[in-house]
């Protein structure tokens, strides 16, 4: 993945109004949790796991408007984006109209079994939906399209979870439920300064 | 059998995609190419993006057809036509004051007296008046608005409706999220429905829940003494959670529930255990 003076890019081209540094567009991590994270794991130094690359083929639960979609479609050969609501993906189409490894699915990543007729086996699964039972979601389609050795990225809100319990501990509880299905949890990252109350869990399968 | 291998794998139901259940799950585009279906993977991928990008663009419309959406976006149109006239009148009488340089009295707070202050403004001819004229306008495509939803209320929750009114029912489907979502709401949900800051301050802070959300817009909760209005909120809720439940399956008006309704609200106004 490039980097510049401290600043996560990316090769694609550009979307309208959006920053360009040196011909290539910053990824900002105050718009994309996932850019977060790797500013986070760069702060540490030790991405090379996490690496976007070019055979890589991701599953993206949540996919909303397509931002952080359009990032990851730039390093990775094809990027799945599931998303229900119709608003965000008319925006979400119109960027997979520009891109050719978008694959836009008009559905609800509670019931992945509706398009696993559709959808071959990833390397990465990358979830961010803001549903209280986000963890069995995951874990759901973890189990169905990740292949084993591969990486699962869980955004986990804590607040749409439950607003009355500590951040700290619905982390912490997340993990425990991920490793007794059998993953091992790699890093569990705070988003802290861009996002609060979110915490990434790095997982493999 | 692999979704490449027809026509018609992918179907919609309820505005969402849906692989036919005859299709093998994690399809395998080796598969495709050996079978001589497509030549290559970037075949492969090109038909898969075509054919989710059409079905979902398919899917947008029969979601969008649907009546809920029209309500939805009107009621939305409503709110923000509501704050920016606010907010445009408060801001062009504070010009004015200093146009005309001398106190006035306080006209927000009638609003009968405002909209003769503006008619006054957007007589003079100069660019605030040209505002006021705007502002004006906007007050007719307001009320046309109403009429809309009015209409559109009335058809889709004739109880709710003649309950509530057919706009609050219209603010309040639409906070709930829909006429299925708010039939399946507990009442005291919906006696909160729109009351997020105080309910969740509560939640957080144990600080006094709130009484009433939306509802408070009924004339029987905010005309009702202070001492009962959570009584009379609490008893609209629980009515409105029937005429829900009416609209949602029947989808007719039901005179007896209505009239009821009216009975116990009266009951609950007109309380007086209440200290």
């Amino acid at each position: 993945m490039i980097w510049d003076t401290g600043m996560l890019l990316s090769p694609g081209t550009p979307i309208l109004r959006e920053r360009i540094w040196k011909g290539k567009r910053i990824w900002d991590p105050k718009h994309s949790k996932l850019s977060a994270l790797y500013h986070k794991l760069y702060q540490k130094e030790n991405t090379p796991e996490l690496e976007l690359t070019p055979k890589m083929r991701v599953l993206y639960l949540g996919a909303g408007s397509g931002t952080t979609v359009s990032f990851v479609a730039d390093y990775v050969e094809v990027i799945y984006a599931i998303e229900p609501a119709p608003e965000p993906m008319t925006d979400l189409i119109s960027i997979a109209q520009k891109r050719k490894n978008i694959i836009p699915l008009l559905s609800d990543a509670r019931k992945p079994k509706e398009y696993a007729a559709l959808i071959e086996e990833v390397d990465m699964v990358y979830q961010d939906v803001a549903q209280p039972n986000q963890v069995e979601i995951f874990l759901e389609n973890c189990e169905i399209f990740l292949k084993s050795g591969g990486i699962g990225i869980l955004m986990l809100k804590t607040r749409c979870i439950d607003v009355r319990q500590d951040p700290q501990e619905l982390s912490s509880a997340a993990a425990q439920t991920l490793s007794d299905a059998g993953y091992i949890i790699c890093d569990r990252i705070w988003l802290e300064p861009w996002h609060r109350d979110h915490s990434a869990l790095v997982t493999h399968k | 059998m692999y979704w490449y291998e027809s026509e018609k794998s992918i179907k919609l139901e309820n505005g969402l995609l849906k692989a036919d259940e005859k299709q093998t799950p994690l399809p395998n585009w080796h598969h495709a190419v050996e079978t001589g279906k497509l030549e290559s993977r970037a075949a492969y991928l090109h038909l898969l993006r075509e054919r989710c990008i059409a079905h979902s663009l398919e899917g947008i419309r029969m979601q969008y057809g649907t009546d809920g959406w029209i309500l939805f976006k009107q009621v939305g149109m409503l709110s923000e036509i509501d704050s920016s006239v606010s907010r445009l009148t408060e801001k062009l009488l504070e010009w004015d004051l200093v146009i005309m340089a001398g106190p006035r009295e306080n006209h927000a707070t009638y609003p009968e007296k405002t909209r003769q202050y503006l008619r006054e403004i957007a007589s003079r001819g100069d660019t605030s008046s040209l505002l006021a004229q705007q502002i004006i306008e906007f007050e007719e495509i307001r009320k046309k608005l109403l009429h809309d939803i009015s209409r559109t209320a009335k058809e889709q929750m004739p109880n709710c409706s003649a309950l509530l009114g057919p706009v609050v029912a219209a603010r309040l489907v639409c906070e709930a999220g829909g006429l299925h979502a708010l039939s399946i709401l507990p009442s005291s949900t919906i006696q909160v429905l729109g009351a997020k800051t105080g309910l969740f301050s509560h939640i957080k802070n144990n600080s006094a829940p709130p009484k009433h959300g939306i509802i408070y817009q009924h004339k029987r909760v905010h005309a009702a003494k202070r001492a009962v209005r959570g009584k009379v909120a609490r008893t609209l809720a629980a009515r409105v959670s029937i005429a829900s439940k009416i609209d949602y399956y029947r989808k007719e008006l039901d005179p007896q529930c209505i009239a009821i309704s009216d009975k116990r609200l009266l009951n609950a106004a007109t309380c007086k255990d209440t200290p």
